[in-house]
């Protein structure tokens, strides 16, 4: 093979691999887009769930942990 | 002329004035967060416009649908209870013939229906009263049934399951909305009718 | 259509201002049905107090619910026949988005009031005894799905750990971040269980490897799929989708 085939063939074959990965699922989730499904209020991002998520646990991580601490004394 | 003297009569009681406009307001609560709550997964291949729905959103129309609910529930048994025990339902809905309602309806589309004695409910307007007392059965049965298909599963039953539940549920309300729209062209045709329903009284010539 | 492009055209401006905007929104859908000339009296433009009115009621409807609630009552159980092919995907996210959890560092944790918080590797999960289920998956959108999920009794499960189960809640986090909870009654109903199988095949990431606590009396989204850790606690831990204003209890 010519070396121009070569390099054309290596570059159907990454071109067909990157399309597969992109295509697979468990891409990346795309946190500034809306949010999938008919649950959501118009203006909300998928993001907003982690950012929730992360406000939540600071709120009842030391709740918790302080119920725990003081059910395991009893 | 002594006919002439016109007589203030009093025909609807105030616990059925206050009853029928708690009711008006809740069923619109109702019909409308419900609409947004059937836009979420569309039974048929139709949505209803966004901007006749309330809630603004699934959970906002849900909120609505569930709270109104209640308003319903306590103003249905004070107008059940009252319906029942004092007669009411008795003296003004009945009797009620297929013959007279037939009659009537058929009057009221040549627009010759009397409401001289707006006292006395005609066949068409007992037969349409009735009608919405019953959908209004139906409604709660088959919302009970599709709001606890577990607890109640007993009621969803009756309606051979959750998704044959909710259809219910939606053809219902499509008829009581009927009703109700044929209620109001009627009030608008009779105007004389609308003030009764707030003061409880009509003018009658005796 | 007309909302939408007043979304776009929001973007960029605060969350605080768009949702004031979005609450006038709603007003106005409100009024457009004449529901001010019923109001007359109660002031409708208050919207906070409406919106603290809904609310309330929503608390409400959580404590009927609960009282409605039989711990004995039974989801009705289907037949293999009556299983829905292809059984729906649904999350906040697309099904190409499907959060990828490894099994073999996977370990399940656990918080809270639970004697024994030792962490649960998949291949302890399924060693447990394990029961199956045909039950209807009703989500809060309206449609139902019926599909088979396998696991170990969620109150065995909570036996085992030494759970405080005179506690009120058990909440849940996930790895695609979700989180909810739910009330320690409906976790001990004999069919909430923790499922690791989906139609006798090991749960596919779509519907929720590692795991889904599957509660068949009670709302989809009340199910949490991909659960990381678990906590038992006396204070109120909410969910995503209920801090935005579902209902918490959510029960069928």
């Amino acid at each position: 093979m010519k070396p121009l085939q070569i390099v054309a063939v290596a570059a159907i074959l990454a071109a067909g691999t990157w399309a597969r990965a992109a295509d697979a699922p468990g891409k990346p989730m795309k946190m500034d887009e809306p949010m999938h499904g008919e649950m959501k209020k118009g203006s909300m991002k998928k993001g907003d769930v982690k950012k929730a998520a992360k406000k939540k646990e600071r709120e009842l991580k030391p709740m918790i942990e302080k119920e725990a601490a003081g059910s395991a004394k009893k | 002329m002594e006919a002439a003297q016109a007589q203030w009569v009093k025909i609807h009681p105030l616990i059925v004035r206050i009853t029928h406009w708690i009711n008006a307001f809740g069923i619109l609560i109702m019909v409308a967060s419900g609409w947004r709550i059937y836009n979420a997964s569309p039974l048929f291949p139709f949505r209803i416009p966004n901007e006749l729905t309330l809630g603004g959103w699934l959970a906002g129309a849900l909120q609505w649908h569930f709270a109104a609910m209640w308003l319903l529930v306590i103003n249905g048994i004070v107008y059940v209870t009252y319906g029942v025990v004092s007669g009411h339902f008795r003296r003004k809905l009945l009797p009620i013939t297929p013959r007279a309602v037939f009659h009537d309806v058929q009057e009221a589309l040549r627009g010759r229906l009397a409401h001289e004695d707006l006292s006395v409910y005609n066949a068409a307007q007992r037969a349409a009263y009735l009608a919405i007392i019953v959908c209004a059965v139906v409604l709660v049965f088959s919302g009970l049934a599709i709001w606890k298909p577990v607890q109640l599963q007993e009621i969803t039953a009756i309606f051979g399951g959750y998704e044959s539940a909710r259809v219910v549920h939606f053809l219902t309300m499509a008829l009581l909305v009927l009703i109700v729209v044929v209620h109001v062209v009627m009030v608008i045709l009779v105007p004389r009718t609308f003030p009764t329903m707030i003061t409880g009284r009509a003018r009658r010539a005796s | 259509m007309k909302k939408r492009t007043m979304e776009t055209s929001l973007a960029g401006h605060s969350p605080k201002l768009i949702r004031s905007i979005e609450r006038r929104l709603f007003l106005k859908q409100g009024l457009s049905l004449g529901a001010l000339a019923l109001l007359a009296g109660c002031d409708l433009t208050d919207d906070e107090s409406v919106q603290k009115l809904l609310t309330g009621m929503s608390r409400w409807n959580d404590g009927a619910q609960a009282w409605l609630f039989n711990p004995n009552k039974l989801a009705p159980e289907f037949p293999e026949s009556a299983i829905t092919k292809p059984f729906p995907f649904n999350a906040f996210y697309s099904v190409d988005e499907v959060t990828l959890v490894d099994g073999k560092d996977y370990k399940l944790e656990l918080e809270g009031l639970i004697r024994d918080k030792k962490p649960w590797t998949l291949p302890e999960l399924y060693a447990l005894p394990q029961t199956s289920q045909i039950t209807r998956h009703i989500c809060v959108e309206g449609w139902s799905a019926i599909g088979k999920w396998s696991g170990v009794r969620f109150s065995d499960f909570l036996a085992r750990v030494g759970a405080d189960t005179s506690a009120k809640y058990i909440g849940f986090k996930c790895a695609d971040d979700y989180y909810t909870s739910i009330d320690m009654a409906t976790a001990l109903h004999p069919q909430t269980l923790l499922t690791f199988r989906f139609a006798d095949q090991i749960l596919p990431p779509k519907y929720g490897f590692p795991m889904k606590l599957r509660i068949p009396t009670k709302l989809g989204f009340k199910n949490p799929k991909h659960i990381m850790s678990m906590f038992v606690t006396n204070e109120y831990p909410g969910g995503y989708w209920e801090d935005q204003g579902y209902n918490w209890f959510s029960g069928s």
